[in-house]
Formats: structure tokens, C-alpha cells, sequence
């Protein structure tokens, strides 16, 4: 391919700029909405598996291996802080840090809820991240109280109508038969962007909530956040080849929780078909541009080939305009749509009304955060260009029908 | 024909008669424990797969309907306090400091998480008076004869199981097992009386084992002392009483 070529594909451009700004518009308009319904798509289950797995369940879970699915409090695994130090010093794992959980009924006065209460090991889990989580309250407590702190989910100190400093009745099924019980004093009130969660969690110390429960030295689980969160599924194995730990069970969350497994995939998949209904509207807009192109052109290809231009030449030419503009519309649908996601990024859209109540009653809060992953933009730019390419296969078409003598 | 008849007459009688007879068992059966006004002392073992509990306690009680329990170990869990003051069932937990009322449905559930459910601890239902009876017959339970009464709840009494299966010994006339069946017709709790004694002059079932549905659990409860309390009143059993017990 001579430079000749290159240049006159350029040029040609230019001839016609009105029918090249279309081309590239379709294409350009093409990108912008795929990465547009993508972004937002992706945007939206990474939101979903960061407030539900990553805040409370964990990516990677370590239980005894009779523990799921009733999560009895009976079935704790034996506290080996030897085995957690181990866990936390291996090259894939982020933070391990261990919990203890059970059901009871919280009572304040003449209200009552049933919530899960979970003992938290602070230290372990990073104070940064829960002091996001706060939203009203503090953790420093003083010492030496007789009464422990909780730290309740905000929706669930609403429903008690709660304020800080009032001391609940907590009563519950406890470890091997006791009955748990005890006083706790409301030392804050927690956002955890989940509203299932927000409306039933209390959060105990994790030596409280030994103590609360009668399971003094036990863990009721250990989470694990691995350095790649989005690997948890194929890394499960691994660790637990590295670190053995007797009668231990772990599970990574697409195996605790194939329902949001199975609900994200099934969504993604539809839209993906909205994605190739998009790609076959817009493919045939730009068939049709390039019909239009190839007949408008038949009197030119017809000159150059009586003239004794090459039909491989002409047709190499033809593909090399077909790709610049196509690649001038994924550079102007590329910057349009990072913008876009961008600002939606820095100021997610927030869902109201019956949508909002329906994506709450799934547990996540109703915001939008589109994703950022560059690999959006890059896969569905690749998609518009090897369209483009394909579609002006009839340019190249016409050339090679074209006769040398127009009569 | 009139064979048929005649037959058929003589057999009307006859369960007439052996219905009379099957409650007098029945009353025999259950008066054995509950006649009279009681203090007792009993351990309840309870063996699982991970772990072995045993729970000591004590209890007051009037017949089947007023019952008071308080845990005296593991120390964890002494000084809890159960009573059942006719169909109200109130907790007390000294952590707490404070005596709440439990739903009446709670009689029926896992007491402790043994085999042994609220109602055993704290009084049963009474056979004589809640339930129909119908008599099956005599089997052997554990090399005794025992006569096999079938129980069946009476429409307005609110109980969990769908019939129970009484044996009464017939050399003794005390209960021997029970067998609690629950809707879909599967026992869910059997009761099995292991040793009978006499204490304070009174003939009683002093050792009983009980298992579940699933058989991985076993539970016995033991009466270690039993004593008549004839100055044991109703009023001996309100809330208040709860917060003053020694462990």
C-alpha cells in the first residue's frame, strides 16, 4: 500500500465533508450509547457487589464447613489467630479479619425489632472503613463500662426510634444452648448503602458479642478481602490450598450468593441484546450511507479504472476511507461518552419514586454510579471500527463490479 | 344377621366401657407427677455431635399449669429463671435485670436447645382433659406390657402436635413413652421414662430420655430430689417471684 493511497483516502474525506461527518457521527453516536449502557450496566453491579458483598459478607469467606447455610451460631469455628496472621501475610489477600453472628430482638421501650447482630473486630477490619459507615455517633467509647456498645444500621435506630447514649434489652439464641442476652448502649448509627442491611444490622465489638453470646474464643467467620476482589472466585481454591485449616469451609461470594451471581448475569445478557439491536440499527444507518457513497462514486471508479487504475488499489483505498472515518467517529464518541460517565462519576444520578423502592427492597441503595473501566471504551471501539469495515465491504463491492466503460 | 348384631352390640359395649377405662389410665398416668405441690431438683444431660451440656435446675410447681425453673449451672446461665403462670410464660435474665414475657407459642419450641421443649420443663399439656383418647391395645415397650392409648387434641386446644401416642405400663400404670407426632404424621419428640423411683412416698419416672426428629441429639432429664410443697400456693407464682430466687 503506497502513501498514495493513504493520502488519497484522506483527501477524499474531505470531498465530501457533509457525507463523512454523517459516517462519522453514526459511528461517533454508536460508541457514545454503548459506552453509555455499558458503563452505566457495569457501573451499577460493581456498585451492587461492593454495598452487598464487600461491605458485610465478604468476598471470600472462611466458615466451618458445616456452617452455611444455617449460619448457627453452634457451628463457630475455634478463634487461630496463629492461622489468621498467616492469612493476612499472604501475597494475595488484602485484609482477613474474623466475625461472629446471630439473630436476636432488640428492644428499646415499646418497640422491637428483629436484626442480625455481628461482632466486628475493628483493628482487624481497618477503623478508616468503618468511620465512612458512620453516620451519626462515634467508636470511642470509653473503657470499664458495664453496658457494651452497638452500633446499629440507621434505618433499624429509626425503627427503635433510638438516640444515642439509650441503652436496648438485646435477647437471642446463643451458643450451645444459652440464651444470649444483655445490655447495649446505642453508641452510633451506621450507613452501609444497603437498605436490607441498614434495617436490621447491629454491630458489637467482637469480644462483646463473645461475651453477649456465651461463645467466648470462637469465630463465626473469617472475611477475606483478596488484593483483586474481582478473582475472588478462581483464588478461593488457591488459598485454601495455601492456607489449610482443619473442617474449614471457604467459599467465595458467587458461590454463598448465585442469586446476585445469577441476577447479574442474567441482566448483563439483556443488555447485551440491547447492545447488538443498537449495532444493527446503527450498521444498517451506515450501510446505508455507504450505498449511497459507492453510487454516488460509480462515474469516478469507472474514470480511475478506464484510466488504468488498479481495482486493488481502488479497493484498498476505499477500506482505508471507510477506517478513517470510522476512527475519527471513535475519537468523538470516546471523548463524548467519558465525559459523560465522568460527570456521572463525580455526581452519580440518583433514583426516585417506585424505581427507587424496587432497587431498595433488592438491597442496594437507589444511585447510579456509572463504571470507569477504560476496557468498555476500548472493546466497543473495536466493535464500531470492525463494523465499519465490514459495512464498507460493499464500497470495495462496487468497485470490483464496476465496468471500465460507463455507457 | 343376628350374630352380626349381637356381635356388634357386644362390641359397642365393650369400648364404651374401655373408654371410661382408657381416661381412668390416662389420670393415673399423669396424676403420678402432678398431684401434688412440688419443689425439685433435676439435671438435664444433653448430648450432641460437637458437645455434651448438662443443666441444673430447680423448679417449683402446682399441678401442670403453674411452674416456676430457675438454672443453678453452668454458671453462664445460672440465675435464668422460666415460670408458666397458666398460659402466660414470662423469662427472667439476671444479665438484663429484667422479667420478660414470652409468646405461649414458645412452650412448643426447643428449650435450652435440647430436646426438651418449654412444655416439658414447665408442665404439660394434660392428656385427660385436652386431648381424645382411643385405646389401641397392649404392646411391648422394652420387654413391659404397656397399653397403647392414642391421643388426639381436642378442637379448641391450641397444641403442636397432630396426636401423641401414650404406653402406660400395666404393672405400674405410670407412663412408659410417648410419642408426639406432628402434622405430616413424623414423630417429632419421643419421651421415653428410663427408671422409675419413689420420692417423698410418690411413684414417679425419675429418669427420662427424650429425642427429636432426627435422632443426632439425645436429652435426659434426671429428677435428682423431689419433695411435696402442700404450702405451695397459685400465688407463689407471679413475676416478682423471678427476680428473687438464688440460684
Amino acid at each position: 500500500m503506497s502513501g498514495l493511497v493513504v493520502r488519497m483516502a484522506w483527501r477524499n474525506l474531505g470531498r465530501n465533508r457533509r457525507r463523512s461527518a454523517i459516517t462519522g457521527a453514526a459511528v461517533a453516536f454508536a460508541l457514545f450509547f454503548a459506552i453509555m449502557i455499558r458503563s452505566m450496566q457495569l457501573g451499577i453491579y460493581s456498585h451492587m457487589i461492593d454495598t452487598v458483598v464487600g461491605g458485610m459478607a465478604g468476598y471470600v469467606q472462611v466458615s466451618d464447613s458445616a456452617y452455611w447455610p444455617s449460619q448457627d451460631i453452634d457451628l463457630s469455628m475455634v478463634a487461630d489467630k496463629d492461622w489468621l496472621n498467616q492469612v493476612n501475610a499472604h501475597p494475595n489477600v488484602e485484609s482477613a479479619s474474623p466475625r461472629l453472628s446471630g439473630f436476636g430482638l432488640f428492644t428499646l421501650a415499646q418497640h422491637s425489632e428483629v436484626g442480625q447482630w455481628v461482632g466486628v473486630d475493628f483493628t482487624a477490619e481497618g477503623k478508616d472503613s468503618w468511620i465512612q459507615r458512620l453516620d451519626a455517633g462515634s467508636y470511642d467509647i470509653p473503657d470499664g463500662q458495664e453496658v457494651m456498645p452497638v452500633w446499629l444500621g440507621r434505618r433499624m435506630a429509626e425503627n427503635l426510634n433510638s438516640r444515642l447514649g439509650d441503652t436496648l434489652i438485646a435477647l437471642g439464641q446463643g451458643f450451645r444452648g444459652s440464651p444470649a442476652s444483655g445490655r447495649l448502649i446505642l453508641a452510633g448509627t451506621l450507613k452501609l448503602g444497603n437498605p436490607q442491611l441498614e434495617s436490621r444490622v447491629a454491630i458489637l465489638h467482637l469480644a462483646d458479642a463473645q461475651f453477649f453470646s456465651g461463645a467466648e474464643g470462637m469465630w463465626g467467620q473469617v472475611l477475606i478481602t483478596p488484593k483483586q476482589p474481582e478473582k475472588s472466585l478462581a483464588l478461593t481454591p488457591q488459598l485454601a490450598n495455601d492456607l489449610p485449616l482443619a473442617n474449614a469451609l471457604w467459599s467465595s461470594w458467587e458461590e454463598r450468593m448465585p442469586e446476585l451471581q445469577q441476577a447479574i448475569e442474567a441482566d448483563s445478557a439483556g443488555g447485551i441484546v440491547m447492545l447488538f439491536i443498537l449495532y444493527m440499527v446503527i450498521g444498517f444507518g451506515l450501510l446505508g450511507t455507504m450505498i449511497m457513497l459507492a453510487s454516488e462514486r460509480q462515474r469516478e471508479f469507472t474514470m480511475q479504472i478506464a484510466l488504468g487504475v488498479r481495482r486493488k488499489l481502488l479497493a484498498q483505498m476505499m477500506l482505508l476511507e471507510a477506517f478513517f472515518m470510522s476512527l475519527l467517529g471513535v475519537i468523538a464518541g470516546a471523548v463524548m461518552g467519558r465525559a459523560v460517565t465522568f460527570y456521572f462519576h463525580i455526581n452519580p444520578p440518583q433514583m426516585v419514586g417506585e424505581a427507587a423502592e424496587a432497587m431498595e427492597s433488592q438491597g442496594w441503595d437507589p444511585v447510579l454510579p456509572p463504571s470507569m473501566d477504560l476496557s468498555i471504551i476500548s472493546t466497543h471501539a473495536l466493535v464500531v471500527v470492525i463494523l465499519t469495515m465490514l459495512v464498507s465491504l460493499w464500497a470495495v463491492s462496487v468497485v470490483y463490479r464496476s465496468p471500465a466503460i460507463q455507457r | 344377621m343376628k350374630t352380626l348384631l349381637a356381635f356388634s352390640f357386644l362390641a359397642c359395649t365393650v369400648l364404651q366401657s374401655m373408654g371410661q377405662d382408657v381416661t381412668a389410665l390416662l389420670r393415673k398416668a399423669e396424676q403420678a407427677s402432678t398431684q401434688h405441690a412440688s419443689t425439685m431438683d433435676m439435671a438435664i444431660t444433653n448430648v450432641k455431635p460437637r458437645y455434651t451440656k448438662v443443666i441444673n435446675m430447680r423448679t417449683w410447681s402446682i399441678g401442670n399449669k403453674h411452674s416456676l425453673a430457675v438454672i443453678t449451672s453452668p454458671k453462664r446461665d445460672s440465675g435464668l429463671t422460666y415460670m408458666r403462670a397458666g398460659d402466660d410464660l414470662y423469662m427472667y435474665s439476671p444479665r438484663i435485670d429484667r422479667v420478660s414475657k414470652l409468646p405461649a407459642s414458645m412452650l412448643m419450641q426447643g428449650w435450652m436447645g435440647t430436646d426438651a421443649q418449654f412444655d416439658n420443663v414447665l408442665g404439660q399439656s394434660s392428656f385427660v382433659d385436652d386431648f381424645h383418647h382411643d385405646y389401641q391395645g397392649k404392646v411391648d415397650v422394652n420387654g413391659a406390657p404397656c397399653h397403647l392409648i392414642a391421643c388426639t387434641p381436642k378442637d379448641d386446644v391450641a397444641v403442636a402436635h397432630a396426636r401423641v401416642n401414650v404406653y402406660v405400663s400395666v404393672q405400674h400404670g405410670g407412663w412408659v413413652r410417648m410419642q408426639f407426632f406432628n402434622r405430616r404424621d413424623q414423630v417429632s419428640q419421643q419421651m421415653d421414662a428410663l427408671r422409675y423411683g419413689v420420692m417423698d412416698g410418690v411413684l414417679m419416672p425419675v429418669e427420662i430420655g427424650m429425642t427429636g426428629k432426627d435422632g443426632v441429639q439425645r436429652t435426659t432429664m434426671e429428677v435428682l430430689q423431689w419433695r411435696k410443697r402442700p404450702d405451695l400456693t397459685e400465688a407463689y407464682f407471679v413475676p416478682s417471684r423471678m427476680t428473687q430466687l438464688e440460684p
